[in-house]
């Protein structure tokens, strides 16, 4: 097994790789450091646990519309015959800022899961990957960094729970009981009866949404929101829903629109 | 206050208060601001010559803005190829006092380390920024000599900061402007770092 030591090239992440428990040093001083634990629950599959942990008041950004901001990349150099999933993010949270800025981010840490599958009996080998992503407060600092795992890790149980904490928190599909979704000219209407509050969340695809910041969110039953003209309006699109019922408690969920 | 004053108040105010940016066909909102040269520039005397202006919203600290004024220099290459077709460039910096990238000093300086032909204008209190919808540095707008916003939104089609895009949508719209054709991509989503506004 490998440990790697690395200061990006930005001079803003210390990386600390091992292969099952993740250590990391706390400087203040850098916005992010970064962590992967490696489990293996199957003879061929692997569960990689990624790690972005923030310095207070910094955020990262989600692949949701956002104004601002890119959300984080990571790009494995897999072999021939091996594949990832895509990675597996937990809902975001809302952030409006002055001047009707809306990102949606993730604040003190982000834990993403990928799926890695390999060919039985494959022997271990170095596998690369590029991390990307832009931290922010009142400023922008852009990092990345390279890591060399060593794939497929030995099975081991270790970090297996912080794996599933971290799958509890990725969104399902919402159930279809719970709202209701139509198309109007320019419009896109959402309703869910019994809510106190909804907040619709588009994803980073398909079509502009004119007022997001304002409609995005509502103390009410129903959203509103209006779409910007032009070609994308009529495009499928999904999103995350969150509904807030009267009783306080909540559901995400994604919805998708045809 | 007569009648007459009061009611032009409540309309100013109410029309100030719907602004919530613009948009493709709307009207652009007149402004006029100074440069860190001390100048004035006002978008109905540039507009009243002809001229097509370019907005671009800047903060010279912010990385996006570093990637295409320092790193890659995009926004002198366009300025430099439509110069020459009565276009116009106006850099505009609405980050609030105490706020990242502020000032005549920090904007002056920036201007001559990224070499920029075209003015900075200070927009402190934000409220050119906010008329506009300004989210994003650099975020883009391109208005024709009839006052009307022909494009709004990103200066290219790569959202990172790290490399360039494919499609430049300025260099696109001031093209076909300049070729008295249609613009065909009149919006998308901005990105970069956003606006620094006061709270």
């Amino acid at each position: 097994m490998e440990v790697a030591y690395k200061w990006s090239a930005l001079g803003s992440v210390l990386v600390l790789l091992m292969p099952v428990l993740a250590l990391a040093a706390v400087d203040s001083s850098v916005p992010v450091t970064v962590t992967v634990d490696v489990s293996r629950a199957e003879p061929d599959r692997m569960t990689l646990l990624w790690r972005f942990r923030l310095a207070p008041d910094w955020h990262l950004y989600a692949p949701f519309r956002n104004d601002t901001g890119f959300a984080p990349s990571i790009d494995l150099e897999l072999p021939d015959g091996w594949s990832a999933e895509d990675l597996a993010w937990p809902a975001p949270e809302r952030w409006l800022v002055a001047g009707e800025i809306l990102d949606h981010v993730y604040h003190h840490e982000l834990a993403l899961l990928q799926s890695v599958r390999v060919p039985l009996g494959t022997a271990p080998r170095r596998v690369p990957a590029t991390l990307r992503w832009l931290a922010c407060s009142e400023i922008c600092v852009p990092g990345d960094t390279t890591m060399t795992l060593m794939l497929p890790a030995p099975a081991d149980t270790s970090v297996g729970h912080l794996a599933a904490l971290a799958a509890a928190s990725v969104p399902a599909a919402m159930p279809s009981s719970r709202y209701s979704v139509r198309r109007d000219p320019g419009h896109l209407v959402i309703q869910a009866p019994g809510a106190s509050r909804l907040t619709f969340v588009p994803g980073i695809d398909g079509p502009l949404f004119g007022d997001l910041a304002a409609a995005g969110a509502a103390d009410a039953e129903e959203l509103t929101l209006q779409f910007q003209p032009g070609p994308e309006s009529t495009t499928p699109l999904r999103g995350l829903l969150t509904i807030i019922d009267t009783d306080g408690r909540r559901t995400v969920g994604w919805i998708t629109i045809p | 206050m007569t009648r007459f004053n009061i009611l032009t108040a409540v309309l100013l105010l109410a029309s100030v208060a719907a602004v919530a940016g613009v948009a493709p066909g709307d009207q652009a909102p007149d402004f006029s601001l100074v440069d860190t040269d001390g100048h004035t520039h006002s978008l109905h005397d540039y507009l009243a010559a002809g001229q097509t202006v370019v907005l671009e919203w800047f903060n010279p600290d912010c990385p996006f803005i570093r990637k295409h004024h320092l790193d890659a220099r995009t926004m002198n290459r366009i300025y430099t190829q439509f110069v020459a077709d009565d276009v116009v460039w106006l850099a505009i910096n609405s980050s609030a006092p105490g706020k990242q990238g502020h000032g005549l000093d920090r904007n002056r300086l920036a201007r001559a380390e990224y070499e920029m032909p075209m003015p900075v204008l200070l927009d402190e209190d934000g409220a050119v920024g906010k008329n506009y919808g300004a989210k994003t540095t650099p975020h883009m707008f391109v208005i024709t000599a009839d006052g009307q916003v022909a494009y709004a939104g990103a200066i290219d089609s790569d959202r990172s900061v790290h490399q360039l895009g494919e499609i430049n949508h300025v260099s696109e719209a001031l093209a076909a402007i300049t070729s008295a054709e249609s613009v065909t991509t009149a919006v998308t989503q901005p990105y970069g770092c956003s606006v620094k506004y006061g709270n």
